[in-house]
């Protein structure tokens, strides 16, 4: 074989790869998006910028439960179960935590897990001292927290209004997943604001 | 075939002392071959620095425009598009090879090219989906998609940069000691890019380009370390702190290549640098951090490395004998930088100079027209190289759109390509015309 031909069958072998690659992403996700359950988490969000992409909207999503393995403590991944149908209110309920899924039912996972205290710094009450926070936080239970997908790029003008929105009283910021076989992808996020 | 020329131009006063030509044959040898023996972008590590710069900024500058208009494309489109330049890069390739291209520019801009595609096309596709939980898995996955390009385009730019990747990569895994599963898979990647590694030396010849890679991997390393340790090393911010360090690797990096190499220019390079950090020092940042802790090693061991490198490429610059002296064109080069510099460092404070800022401008640009009027190379790109640092840094931290930002990078980008295509040509058109007279 020449060295020309050599080159040839390499370069078109690499873009065979390449797409094939970016491609099974393409699919993974489309399959999610298509399939999958839609989950609703409330969330808290702010509005950080990046000079190649622009304006984002950047949130943490509540997914915890009290329910966990002791064996979650060994590791930094596990599997969450979620209620296929949503509360009263309108959100996914985080079922239980788990180093490995231990029934049937929606389990999303292996995803980073957190293992923290229920109560948050964002629940400081205006006249508390931190010292006295963190002694409620410390007699606060435990929870597994998952870390989801934490990014919504948004364009930039709806970023913006998406934030001025978020720091109007009252406002609800709601993370729109959608769980398929293991895999959960961010579909939406959505803010409402009281009338 | 350039190798052959270049012999034929080397052997050409050695045969005509020997009497084997006269000097009529040896001029007409010399002016049939001369230009083939230095090719326009072969083996000139200057050019390949600028078309990667100009590809780079042209890239950027697509990205921006893309990114701006995004949200206006469905999921399929948005796919389709991040794709596109994938594949664009890969037909490019195929025909290259088809029709047996040999030109360096052309190679050296699509392996950047593609690497920027393979980078931007697998973040978009992630951008698309949102997913972004798995960071180190795309740094992965990319790195080890770009490593092919290395081989296929031979790109001096991208086979330099590839083992950043890797590293970042290494450093974002949890268990980080070379013994274990990741670390041994980072030096497998770094032995897969060795090939890679010695095919550029000999196509560039670079001398000595092992201690100028083990230089850059120990710095890369230290700034690997400095990211670590930043907070205990600051001296106000940790920003200020990488800016300060960025700054004097480059500058003990090019003041060590020169002392390996013999290139008077990495001392003046090294120099360059240096300056930044001692403008640095009147800020209000590192006086608050001097007062404090005056005392403390890594301060004095900062003090005491700027200034002997402060002394020592000033004393260069100002030397007078032999042929340490600068011609007075370099000079001017020297002081259109230096300017330059002092613009960018005070880019950087508050309030912004604008009396300066137009004065460097207004030289620059007549620099540049003259540089242009007079086929300069070096001066035509440390001239537009002003210009563009302040365009960018300027216009590129303002809240304008992408779609402005994206088509200044772009302006900017094909800018720096064509203006060393119009000098390159306009020089050989000028060697063509004294070889025909």
């Amino acid at each position: 074989m020449s060295r020309r031909s050599l080159y040839l069958a390499a370069t078109a072998l690499f873009l065979v790869l390449q797409l094939a690659v970016v491609g099974s992403v393409i699919v993974k996700g489309n399959l999610v998006l298509s399939r999958g359950v839609e989950c609703r988490f409330k969330a808290t969000g702010y509005d950080p910028s990046d000079p190649l992409r622009g304006r984002y909207v950047r949130f943490e999503a509540q997914v915890e439960t009290k329910v966990f393995d002791q064996k979650v403590f060994d590791t930094c991944r596990a599997y969450f179960q979620l209620s296929e149908t949503p509360d009263e209110s309108g959100f996914t309920q985080v079922l239980r935590c788990a180093r490995q899924p231990t029934s049937e039912g929606l389990w999303i996972g292996p995803v980073t897990t957190y293992i923290t205290r229920s109560l948050s710094f964002d629940e400081k009450r205006e006249d508390e001292d931190w010292s006295d926070l963190y002694d409620r936080r410390a007699k606060s239970p435990q929870v597994a927290q998952a870390q989801l997908p934490e990014k919504f790029y948004a364009p930039e003008k709806v970023a913006s209004e998406l934030e001025a929105r978020l720091r109007k009283k009252g406002a609800v910021a709601v993370a729109v997943y959608r769980a398929y076989k293991g895999s959960i992808l961010l579909q939406d996020f959505q803010v409402t604001t009281p009338p | 075939m350039q190798k052959h020329e270049e012999w034929l131009c080397a052997r050409l006063p050695e045969w005509e002392a020997e009497g084997l030509i006269d000097s009529a044959a040896a001029e007409r040898l010399r002016g049939r071959y001369a230009a083939a023996a230095k090719p326009a972008g072969g083996g000139n590590l200057a050019m390949l620095i600028v078309s990667g710069l100009g590809a780079l900024l042209v890239g950027l500058g697509i990205i921006a425009l893309f990114a701006a208009n995004w949200a206006a494309m469905s999921r399929g489109v948005r796919s389709f598009v991040a794709l596109l330049p994938l594949t664009v890069c890969s037909i490019l390739a195929l025909s290259g090879f088809a029709r047996e291209w040999k030109a360096r520019p052309f190679w050296e801009a699509l392996g950047i090219f593609w690497t920027l595609a393979i980078w931007s096309g697998f973040g978009l596709v992630c951008q698309t989906y949102h997913m972004s939980d798995n960071v180190e898995g795309f740094v992965l996955a990319c790195t080890l998609l770009c490593l092919p390009i290395l081989y296929l385009t031979q790109s001096a730019v991208a086979t330099v940069f590839w083992p950043i990747y890797g590293l970042i990569w290494f450093q974002m895994m949890e268990h980080i000691g070379l013994a274990s599963v990741n670390g041994l898979c980072y030096l497998a990647m770094l032995a897969a890019q060795l090939p890679a590694l010695v095919m550029l030396h000999k196509r560039v010849r670079f001398p000595r380009i092992y201690e100028f890679f083990g230089c850059n991997a120990v710095a890369v390393g230290l700034i690997c370390i400095i990211f670590q340790f930043a907070d205990e090393w600051t001296f106000g911010d940790k920003e200020f702190t990488v800016l300060l360090w960025t700054f004097i690797w480059v500058g003990v990096s090019f003041w060590v290549l020169a002392h390996l190499t013999r290139w008077r220019m990495m001392r003046v390079l090294a120099f360059l640098y240096v300056l930044p950090p001692i403008l640095f020092a009147p800020s209000d940042e590192f006086r608050e951090f001097t007062t404090a802790v005056l005392d403390s090693i890594p301060v004095l061991a900062l003090v005491g490395l700027l200034t002997a490198l402060t002394v020592s490429g000033g004393a260069f610059l100002l030397a007078r004998k032999g042929e340490e002296r600068l011609p007075t064109e370099k000079r001017i080069d020297l002081v259109i930088a230096l300017g330059g510099l002092l613009i960018g460092g005070f880019l950087l404070l508050e309030p912004i100079p604008y009396a300066l800022l137009l004065y460097i401008l207004v030289v620059a640009a007549l620099s540049l027209v003259q540089a242009l009027r007079k086929l300069r190379l070096f001066q035509m790109n440390l001239s537009l190289g002003v210009l563009l640092y302040e365009i960018l840094v300027k216009y590129l931290m303002t809240d304008w759109s992408f779609t402005a930002k994206g088509l200044i990078l772009l302006a900017c980008g094909l800018a720096l390509l064509f203006t060393n295509v119009f000098i390159i040509r306009g020089r050989k058109q000028a060697a063509a015309k004294e070889v025909a007279q």
